[in-house]
C-alpha cells in the first residue's frame, strides 16, 4: 500500500472534532467545553477494519479560513497546504446555522469533504431534528451522524471519509449572489497560470482576493503579479460602490445566506426541549450583581476543598514514607548507601509525593470549570476588569489554567488574535501560581499555619498572583505594549453536563504525569542535592556540621547574604536555586537537606520534614510567608521558560521574563519580610 | 387542524406561548399587561380555551399549554413570522408596519393561501443554490439604483424608485428612521441588525461571526461591571464588549407583539 491515507478534523472551536479524533485513534487528547482548547495540530492513527492505515490530523478550531488569531492560523495552513487527502468538516448539530458557514468555504478547498454531524444526541435534547439526508443532498456531500464523546457513528466517518479520498470526489462549491459571482469571474482568469496554483483552487483563490485576505494578497502563498493585484482592487471597488458595502462583507452575507437556508430547510423543531435548568443556573452564574462574588467563592471553595480535603490524605501518604525510611534505615547498614537511598531518594521524592493529593483536587476543579462551560462564562464576567488592566476576557481562560500548569497555559495564549495581547498574557501567565509551587504551599502552611487558617493563606498567595499579575499586565500594556486592546468577541458555549469518566481520566492523567516527574526531574536533582549537600565530608574531629561543610552548604553561605533580606538562611537559599529544574524541586531539596542535617542518632525514629521545619529556629511564619512569595514569584521551571520563547517567538523574551520575574520576587519576597518584621516586633 | 378558534383567542394563545418561552407558567396578570385587557377577561378567555384542550388552568396556578395547544401556538407564531418576512424580505416593507400588517393579516387570510405563501418565500429564498436573479434586480429597481445591463422591459415598467423602501445599508425613506446602536438596547430585547460601521479585521470577524445584515439578535444578558453583553444570534450565544455593539445598527422589533385591535 502507498503512503497512508491523511485525513483532516476541521469545524468550528467546540464542535467535537477532539472527541471525535479521540473515539478513533484512542488517544486522549484534551477535551474541555469551551472554544480554543486544541492550538495546535494533533496527530493520531486510526486502522480500519481491512487493515488500511490512515493518519488522522486534529486541528484547532476555526470560524472561518480568513484566519484571525493564531491558532486559526495553524488549521487555514494545514488545509491550505494540502496536508491531507479529505477533510472532515465537522459540525455541531445543535449550533447548525454557524457550522455550517465554514463548510461553505471548506468545500471551496478542492479537498474532498465529509460532513460529521456530531453531537446530534444534545440537539436531540434540545427540540431539534435534523433532516441528514436532505442535508446530505443540499450541501452535496456525505453526511454522517455522530456522538463524539460516546463514539457513535465514527466507525462509519471514518469508512466515508476514505471513500470520498479514493474516489477524490470533490465537493461543488456554492453559488454566491450573482454580483459576487461575477466579480469572481473576473477575477479567476487573471489567477488562471498563475505559478504553483492548481487548477481546483482557481475559485478559491479569486474569492480571498476579492475578500482582501491579507495574506494571500501580500502574496504569502502566491506570488501576484502587480497588475492582477491592481485589477481586483478595481473589482473590489466597483463592486462595493455598487452595493455600498466591503466584498469580504458581501461574501459573507452570503455564505450565512445560503447557512440560514440550509438550516431552515433540514432542522425540524419538536415542541418540547430547550434546557431550562441551565438557563436558570446561568441567571445566578453571570447575574450582574452575583456573578463577581460567585466566582470568588467558586475559587475559594476550590482552594479550601484542595487544602481541607488534600491535608489528611497526604499526612497519609507522608506516615507511608516515614515507615518506608525508617524501615529501610533499620534493615541497611549504616554508610552512604543507606544515606543515599533514605535522605536523598526517599525524603527528596517522597517529599514530592506526598502532595499528589492536592494537585489531584486541584486539577479536579479546574477540570469541572473546563467541561461545563463555567470557564468562558467567568471570562464573560471578568472581562470588564481584565480589560482596565490591559488584559482580555480571553486572558482569562490561559490564567486559570496556570493554575494548573504554566506550560499549556501558555500555549493556550494562542486564543489571542492580537500579538500585543497575547504577549502581554504570556508574561503574566507564570505568576499564576501553578500547581507545581502548591506542594511548596502545602508543606510551609502545614508546618507554620493553624489548620483553619490554611485555606485562607492559600488563597491569598494565589489572589497575590493574580493580582501582580495584573498590575504587571497594565506595567506592560502602557510600556512594552502600547496600543488599543483587541475585540472581545467570543462564543459562549452551552453548558454541559461533564462525564464522571472524562474528568476522572484528566485527574488521573495529571497526577500520572506529577509521578513521572517525580520518577525523573524529582529524583535526578534530589540525588544531586544528596551528593552535594553530603560531599565532601569535613576532617574527623572538625566542629563544622557535616551539611556545612558539604558543597551545598558553602555555595548557600555564599548567596545567603544576597537573600538575607528576605529572611531566608542559606537551606532555604539552596533549595530555591534548585526550584528552576522544577518548583517541587524546592521541596525534595529541602527534604534532602534537613534529612542528612538530621542527627544520626535519631535514626530510626525519622522526623518529617515538616517537624523538621518547625524545629529550626531560622524558621517562623513569616520566613514561611516570605519565602512561598518568592516561591511564588520567581522565575518559572526550565520547560515554561522554553515555552514561553517559543510562543513568543524569541529567547530575548524568555530572558527578560526570568529576570523581570526573579527581581520582582527577591523584592517583594523582602517587602514581606521586612515590613512583616516592623509589624511583628 | 381541529374546529377554528376566534381570532382574539388565537392572541391569546400567541401570548402564552411567547411568555411560556422562558419556562416558568404563565401568570393571569401577565397575560392582561401584555394584551392590555382586563383580569376577567382573561378569566373568561382562558376558560374557552382550557374547554378546547389548549391550554390548563386552575385556581391561583400558572397557565400552561398543553401539547395540542403548544402545537397550535406553534403554527400561529409560524403564520406570523412567514408574512412579517414575506413583507418585509420580498415586498421590503419596513419592520414596524409589516408586524402590525402580518397581526391583521393573519387572523384573515385561509388556511391554503398562507401555506402557498410560504411556499413562495421558500421558493424564491431557500434555494441554498443561488439567490433570485429577479428579485434583486426588482429590489435594487424599487430603491432606484441603476442596473449596469438593461432591464428586461416588464421590470421597466414598473413605477421606479418606490418611496420609503429600505436599502441594503438599513437607511429607508428617512435615514437611519428607527436605528439604535447595539450598546443602548436593553437585556431581553430583540432587534435586527440593519447596518454595520466600522472596518477592517474586526468587523470582518463579526460577519465571520454571523451578524449580518438582516440578522435577528436578542441580548441576554449584561456582564456584572456592565460589560460586555452576550447576545443569542444564528442559535448560540456569542458576547462582545460594548464598543463592538456600538458598531452595530439595530433596529428594535416591537415586543412582545400588539394583538389585533
Amino acid at each position: 500500500m502507498a503512503d497512508p491515507l491523511v485525513i483532516a478534523f476541521a469545524g468550528n472551536p467546540n464542535s467535537g472534532k477532539t472527541s471525535l479524533f479521540n473515539a478513533l485513534t484512542g488517544a486522549r487528547q484534551h477535551v474541555a467545553n469551551y472554544p480554543g482548547v486544541t492550538v495546535e495540530v494533533k496527530h493520531g492513527r486510526h486502522v480500519l477494519t481491512d487493515g488500511t492505515e490512515v493518519r488522522l490530523l486534529d486541528l484547532p478550531g476555526t470560524y472561518s479560513l480568513t484566519a484571525y488569531s493564531a491558532e486559526e492560523r495553524v488549521a487555514r495552513e494545514a488545509l491550505l497546504e494540502r496536508q491531507a487527502v479529505a477533510i472532515v468538516c465537522v459540525i455541531d448539530a445543535s449550533n447548525l446555522e454557524r457550522n455550517l458557514y465554514l463548510l461553505t468555504q471548506l468545500v471551496e478547498l478542492d479537498i474532498p469533504v465529509v460532513v460529521a454531524l456530531n453531537m446530534v444526541d444534545e440537539a436531540e435534547r434540545l427540540g431539534l431534528v435534523i433532516d441528514t439526508r436532505r442535508l446530505e443532498k443540499l450541501v452535496g456531500v456525505p453526511v454522517v451522524p455522530t456522538v463524539g464523546r460516546r463514539g457513535d457513528g465514527v466507525t462509519e466517518l471514518i469508512e466515508a471519509a476514505v471513500k470520498v479520498a479514493r474516489e477524490g470526489r470533490r465537493p461543488k462549491p456554492f453559488t454566491l449572489s450573482s454580483h459576487v459571482e461575477e466579480a469572481v469571474a473576473e477575477i479567476s482568469p487573471l489567477v488562471a497560470d498563475l505559478d504553483g496554483l492548481e487548477p481546483g483552487r482557481k475559485r478559491f483563490l479569486a474569492l480571498k482576493l476579492l475578500e482582501h485576505d491579507p495574506e494571500l494578497v501580500s502574496g504569502a502563498h502566491h506570488r501576484l503579479p502587480q497588475e492582477v493585484l491592481d485589477r481586483v482592487e478595481e473589482v473590489r471597488a466597483e463592486l462595493e460602490e455598487h452595493l455600498g458595502e466591503d466584498p469580504e462583507i458581501l461574501v459573507a452575507d452570503d455564505r450565512y445566506g445560503i447557512a440560514a437556508g440550509v438550516a431552515r430547510e433540514v432542522v425540524g423543531r419538536s415542541t418540547q426541549g430547550r434546557a431550562r435548568t441551565a438557563e436558570r443556573v446561568d441567571s445566578i452564574l453571570t447575574n450582574r450583581v452575583l456573578g463577581l462574588p460567585v466566582l470568588v467563592l467558586i475559587m475559594w471553595g476550590l482552594f479550601e476543598g484542595v487544602f481541607r480535603i488534600g491535608g489528611p490524605l497526604s499526612e497519609g501518604i507522608e506516615v507511608a514514607f516515614g515507615w518506608l525510611g525508617a524501615t529501610l534505615s533499620e534493615s541497611m547498614a549504616d554508610g552512604p548507601l543507606r544515606s543515599l537511598v533514605v535522605d536523598g531518594v526517599i525524603s527528596g521524592v517522597g517529599g514530592v509525593l506526598v502532595f499528589i493529593p492536592q494537585v489531584m483536587l486541584l486539577f479536579l476543579g479546574i477540570a469541572l470549570m473546563e467541561d461545563t462551560g463555567y470557564l468562558a462564562r467567568a471570562a464573560f464576567v471578568v472581562d470588564r476588569i481584565m480589560h482596565a488592566f490591559g488584559l482580555h476576557g480571553k486572558s482569562f481562560i490561559p490564567m486559570l489554567l496556570g493554575f494548573g500548569c504554566s506550560v499549556p497555559a501558555i500555549m493556550a495564549t494562542r486564543v489571542l488574535s492580537d500579538p500585543k495581547d497575547r504577549l502581554t498574557t504570556i508574561l503574566v501567565v507564570p505568576w499564576m501560581s501553578c500547581s507545581a509551587r502548591l506542594p511548596v504551599y502545602a508543606l510551609l502552611i502545614g508546618a507554620f499555619f493553624p489548620a483553619e487558617r490554611g485555606g485562607v493563606v492559600l488563597l491569598s498567595l494565589y489572589f497575590m498572583g493574580v493580582a501582580l499579575a495584573l498590575v504587571a499586565a497594565r506595567l506592560f500594556r502602557s510600556t512594552l505594549f502600547k496600543g488599543p486592546s483587541e475585540p472581545f468577541v467570543m462564543e459562549l458555549p452551552p453548558y454541559r453536563m461533564p462525564t464522571a469518566r472524562a474528568v476522572v481520566v484528566h485527574m488521573w492523567e495529571r497526577a500520572w504525569l506529577y509521578v513521572q516527574k517525580a520518577g525523573t526531574t524529582i529524583l535526578a536533582m534530589s540525588l544531586v542535592m544528596w551528593a552535594l549537600s553530603s560531599y565532601p565530608k569535613p576532617p574527623a574531629g572538625s566542629e563544622i556540621s557535616d551539611l556545612e561543610y558539604s558543597i551545598a552548604g558553602r555555595a548557600g553561605k555564599v548567596i545567603e547574604p544576597v537573600m538575607a533580606p528576605a529572611g531566608f538562611d542559606w537551606k532555604l537559599s539552596v533549595a530555591v536555586i534548585t526550584g528552576f529544574a522544577a518548583k517541587e524541586v524546592v521541596v525534595s531539596s529541602l527534604s534532602t537537606i534537613y534529612g542528612v542535617g538530621a542527627d544520626a542518632a535519631e535514626v530510626g525514629e525519622l522526623p518529617s520534614l515538616r517537624e523538621s521545619l518547625q524545629a529550626d529556629p531560622a524558621m517562623n511564619p513569616l520566613v514561611a510567608y516570605a519565602f512561598m512569595v518568592f516561591v511564588l514569584l520567581y522565575i518559572p521551571c526550565i520547560p515554561a521558560v522554553a515555552v514561553v520563547a517559543r510562543e513568543a517567538g524569541s529567547w530575548k523574551w524568555a530572558g527578560f521574563l526570568v529576570l523581570w520575574t526573579t527581581g520582582s520576587a527577591w523584592a517583594l519576597a523582602t517587602l514581606v519580610y521586612q515590613v512583616g518584621r516592623l509589624v511583628v516586633g | 387542524m381541529t374546529e377554528p378558534l376566534s381570532s382574539s383567542m388565537e392572541d391569546y394563545l400567541e401570548v402564552i406561548y411567547e411568555l411560556a418561552g422562558d419556562g416558568r407558567g404563565v401568570r393571569v396578570k401577565q397575560i392582561a399587561d401584555h394584551l392590555g385587557v382586563s383580569l376577567p377577561s382573561v378569566t373568561s378567555a382562558l376558560r374557552t380555551l382550557s374547554d378546547a384542550g389548549l391550554v390548563t388552568h386552575e385556581r391561583y396556578r400558572p397557565v400552561e399549554l398543553t401539547p395540542s395547544g403548544r402545537a397550535r401556538a406553534d403554527a400561529l407564531v409560524n403564520r406570523h413570522d412567514a408574512l412579517v418576512r414575506f413583507l418585509t424580505e420580498i415586498l421590503l416593507v419596513d419592520l414596524e408596519t409589516a408586524e402590525g400588517e402580518a397581526c391583521r393579516m393573519e387572523h384573515a387570510i385561509g388556511p391554503v393561501t398562507l401555506q402557498r405563501l410560504v411556499n413562495f418565500l421558500q421558493a424564491v429564498q431557500r434555494c441554498p443554490r443561488g439567490n433570485a436573479e429577479w428579485l434583486n434586480r426588482l429590489h435594487a429597481r424599487w430603491r432606484g439604483q441603476t442596473c449596469e445591463e438593461p432591464c428586461e422591459p416588464c421590470v421597466l415598467v414598473l413605477e421606479p424608485p418606490l418611496e420609503g423602501v429600505p436599502t441594503p445599508n438599513g437607511h429607508g425613506a428617512e435615514p437611519g428612521r428607527g436605528l439604535m446602536p447595539l450598546s443602548s438596547v436593553g437585556p431581553g430585547v430583540r432587534c435586527t441588525v440593519r447596518h454595520m460601521r466600522g472596518r477592517g479585521p474586526s468587523r470582518r470577524r463579526l460577519a465571520d461571526m454571523g451578524i449580518c445584515r438582516g440578522v435577528p439578535l436578542e441580548i441576554k444578558k449584561v456582564a456584572p461591571l456592565g460589560d460586555p453583553i452576550d447576545i443569542k444570534v444564528r442559535g448560540y450565544h456569542l458576547c462582545l464588549r460594548k464598543d463592538e455593539a456600538a458598531q452595530i445598527m439595530v433596529e428594535v422589533a416591537e415586543s412582545p407583539r400588539q394583538p389585533t385591535h
